[in-house]
């Protein structure tokens, strides 16, 4: 690992990674959350590291700004609102974090409270710095270049997330389970027709599909948020299984 | 495009960075040599400040000899001038009021006093007086001699009026006390 390079801790459903270590945890206990988080931070070799979490633990919704609203609080209010109305989510249980915009449609993402909190508490036990917390999409997207009109899909394990982009504005997002034997490609193309967005490039990164179709534009999975993700999406599967 | 969603959970607060042991012992470091910078500077601003007083005192006071030195060259005191100057300085500072009341106090309705003279440098006052007779004239020198304002009082001479039955003219001399 690269001197300048963060340690990564990977946040799946109900367990966690960070190196070759791994801790379970019951994702409605913010104590058994904690305590997992603690035990991997122990082993932290620098004092600040980042934290990606899996798209199945995080809720991703756009928001439309309303032509009255400008203000931040305006901005939260609203995206406040849309969780709650599609997810059928308390607001409180959740820490709502947005790529905000004052006109246009924008990427919002919900993680749970309780695991935000046991994260802050670990991480303070152990002494280290929480440099970032994003969710694999957002990482993904923060790494990627694509034009202006673009579907990104991103599957880890059996759990896919998709977003349309059309200049600055996130104007359509799915995140859903889907199954490895379904083309990611597919699965989008459906969802753009769903959403009627038009003529779009698309760019896919699948961590169980390596080969690749000919359709789109493949991002190369051997990353290490992918590659710690899809480890511990595997170990999930196999104790559901 | 690229990457732009401004998406992360982690803590924005400016605290968590006290939780970084470095990161704090550079904020600490960092603050301490800030202090110590403010504290060098003030010392210095103090010490300049006195030496600008110093130097504009000394100004002043260079100044102040330069107007003197000129103004002495101006009036070119020689030392007649300088003596007249204090001459009259003396005679200003006469005791005039102790000198007349004694005066007052010695007189007698046989004398008539026709001129007082002091001399400042030997602080003697010269009487000239006219009297009806001796007698009235040797009186008043003891009426003179009992005032305590003037000491040493002595006749330095007298003379007979021509064609004055009696009458004598005569100089009295005293010394005048210090008030």
């Amino acid at each position: 690992m690269s001197p300048f390079t963060r340690e990564l801790l990977a946040i799946g459903v109900d367990r966690a990674a960070m190196q070759d270590a791994a801790a379970s945890f019951d994702a409605r206990d913010e104590i058994s959350i904690r305590d997992a988080l603690t035990g991997l931070l122990a082993n932290a070799r620098r004092r600040s590291v980042d934290v990606v979490l899996a798209d199945a633990v995080v809720r991703y919704l756009t928001v439309a700004v309303p032509a009255d609203a400008g203000r931040i609080d305006e901005l939260k209010a609203v995206a406040r609102l849309r969780l709650a109305e599609l997810f059928d989510a308390d607001p409180i249980d959740w820490r709502l974090e947005a790529d905000w915009r004052a006109r246009g449609a924008f990427l919002a993402c919900a993680m749970p409270a309780r695991l935000l909190r046991a994260l802050e508490s670990a991480s303070s036990a152990q002494r280290v710095r929480i440099a970032h917390i994003a969710p694999l999409f957002v990482r993904v997207a923060n790494e990627t270049t694509f034009k202006r009109q673009a579907w990104l899909a991103v599957r880890v394990g059996t759990h896919a997330t998709a977003a349309c982009f059309t200049g600055a504005n996130c104007v359509a997002v799915r995140s859903a389970p889907l199954a490895t034997g379904i083309a990611l490609s597919g699965w989008v193309a459906r969802e753009a027709e769903l959403a009627a967005t038009g003529e779009h490039e698309l760019v896919l990164l699948d961590a169980d599909n390596p080969s690749r179709a000919a359709t789109g534009r493949w991002i190369d999975p051997a990353r290490r948020d992918v590659a710690l993700l899809h480890a511990l999406a595997r170990a999930e599967s196999e104790v559901a299984a | 495009m690229s990457g732009w969603l401004a998406i992360d959970f982690a803590l924005r607060r400016w605290t968590a960075w006290l939780r970084d042991p470095v990161a704090l012992l550079l904020v600490i470091a960092t603050l301490v040599t800030a202090a110590l910078w403010a504290m060098a500077a003030s010392n210095q601003r103090a010490e300049l400040a006195d030496a600008e007083r110093q130097l504009r005192a000394e100004e002043r006071a260079r100044e102040r000899t330069n107007e003197t030195t000129r103004s002495l060259r101006a009036a070119r005191l020689t030392p007649a001038r300088a003596r007249a100057v204090n001459d009259a300085i003396r005679r200003l500072n006469l005791p005039w009021e102790a000198i007349l009341g004694a005066l007052n106090d010695a007189a007698t309705p046989q004398v008539a006093l026709l001129s007082l003279d002091p001399d400042p440098t030997s602080g003697v006052v010269r009487l000239t007086a006219e009297a009806r007779t001796v007698d009235a004239m040797l009186t008043f020198h003891r009426r003179v001699q009992g005032q305590p304002a003037l000491a040493g009082a002595a006749l330095a001479k007298h003379e007979l009026l021509r064609g004055e039955a009696g009458q004598v003219r005569f100089v009295l001399e005293a010394r005048w006390s210090a008030p």
